[in-house]
């Protein structure tokens, strides 16, 4: 064993990690050069010295941040999910559709003399068609009521549920997105917070809805809603947040990472 | 023991993999701490390195899906915590010192031995910050992160002989710092 081969094996050497073969080579090889010895001998002290460097230890605050992370990040892939969903059901459905344009003709046709035939039936059903609306919207504005009654109660869960229960309903009026945004802007609970983004991202074809979002981005203190906040903007492209997203970005007391995630969002609507 | 460890944290995040995302807490009691030692080695600032560990964690989460059944958790977790790091250094301006470990109270008690153990601990976190971000990152990973030697070479992309001699370089680099800074 020579000079340059005791480089490979030093620090296991030191660590006493080397089995008693090299452990016996490098120890003959020391007694014999003087260099091997000093420099092994700094190397030693230093490397078991770098043991001793005073070592902070993280703070609780993060593992908080990181169980929130991980409810919000469930909450969205529920939605996703659902998304999914309606992408494969659709793929299947075009399995169906036959290829070759005569076969495609021929049920066209078919299901236009259907339709006359269905259409002529139900012609004399109009009545109780106009019955079956007005229930639909009186079930609805149920629903409508019976949501909002959950978002007022005390319990977390209970106000997250009354938010996810919102995807299901369809033609809700303005006093209900008011309650919705109401809860965004000023519920004390983040997870909370982040389910009302969730669950505004269904109405966020709304005008109204639109402008109120932006205008919450602006308010919100938590980094976790506030970037939720931008992704929603950013997947409904709306251009009118520009300003708000710079505002954000000069603040100096916004959080980096927010700070990064509406500099990306700003490049996308650029 | 190291070996049941290695398998227990890759079923994990297998499970995690699978949707069950809240066993990611059970990897961040067991992890969080030897990131946040690699991060604090190289990045001065506090709260930036707690909102990487956390952005390890985000990714780890987002990018579930591309952990391998056969892969080692550790290696695949530092290998996100590496990117994170350069991505960091990008993205700030100007371009600085990257690490300034806060130095040791110089108050307080005072019997000669402490001053002198005060004294060589400010030394090597000097010495420390002089040497190549390589071979700093490379001390660290041995030190204060618990990886054995071939996961460390997992992560650089080389053989476990080349990483020894990597450290024992890294080592004889921060003999030089440390010699020049105690003799000044």
């Amino acid at each position: 064993m020579d000079c340059k081969d005791i480089k490979e094996l030093i620090i296991e050497y030191i660590d006493g990690a080397l089995d008693n073969k090299n452990t016996r080579n490098i120890d003959e090889h020391l007694s014999s050069c003087e260099d091997c010895r000093t420099e092994l001998e700094i190397i030693k002290s230093m490397w078991l010295e770098l043991d001793n460097l005073e070592v902070k230890q993280i703070s609780g605050n993060v593992k908080k941040n990181i169980e929130n992370m991980i409810e919000s990040y469930n909450l969205g892939m529920k939605k996703n999910t659902k998304d999914q969903f309606y992408v494969t059901f659709s793929k299947w459905l075009e399995s169906w559709w036959p290829k070759r344009p005569l076969v495609q003709f021929a049920v066209t046709a078919i299901v236009v003399i259907v339709s006359f035939v269905t259409g002529f039936g139900i012609n004399n059903r109009v009545q109780s068609q106009k019955d079956i609306v007005r229930l639909k919207t009186d079930v609805n504005q149920l629903q409508q009521v019976v949501m909002s009654s959950l978002l007022d109660r005390a319990s977390v869960t209970e106000r997250i549920r009354g938010l996810t229960m919102t995807g299901r309903l369809k033609n809700v009026d303005k006093e209900f997105y008011s309650t919705l945004l109401l809860i965004l802007n000023s519920d004390s609970n983040v997870n909370v917070r982040l389910a009302a983004v969730n669950a505004l991202a269904n109405f966020a074809d709304n005008e109204y809805v639109k402008h109120e979002l932006i205008k919450s981005l602006g308010l919100q203190s938590s980094p976790l809603v506030q970037v939720s906040l931008i992704d929603l903007l950013v997947t409904i492209r709306e251009p009118e947040s520009y300003s708000t997203l710079i505002n954000i970005m000069n603040d100096s007391g916004t959080n980096e990472y927010v700070k990064e995630r509406a500099k990306e969002a700003l490049n996308q609507f650029i | 023991m190291f070996g049941a460890g290695l398998n227990q944290d890759r079923e994990i995040m297998l499970r995690v993999k699978d949707g069950d995302t809240h066993k990611l807490g059970q990897l961040y009691d067991k992890h969080a701490q030897g990131l946040f030692n690699y991060f604090q080695f190289q990045i001065k600032d506090r709260f930036k390195c707690e909102d990487l560990v956390q952005n390890v964690f985000y990714k780890i989460l987002k990018y579930r899906h591309t952990f391998k059944n056969g892969a080692d958790f550790r290696v695949w977790m530092y290998t996100i915590a590496r990117n994170e790091k350069i991505n960091h250094l990008k993205r700030r301006k100007p371009p600085g010192k990257e690490f300034d470990p806060e130095q040791p109270d110089e108050g307080g008690r005072n019997p000669e031995n402490e001053l002198e153990d005060k004294t060589n601990k400010k030394h090597l976190n000097r010495a420390l910050e002089r040497i190549s971000s390589d071979s700093r990152e490379l001390l660290i990973l041995s030190k204060f992160t618990g990886l054995p030697y071939s996961q460390i070479a997992d992560i650089f992309g080389c053989t476990v002989g080349a990483i020894k001699v990597r450290i024992y370089r890294a080592m004889k680099e921060l003999k030089v710092q440390y010699l020049n800074i105690a003799g000044d």
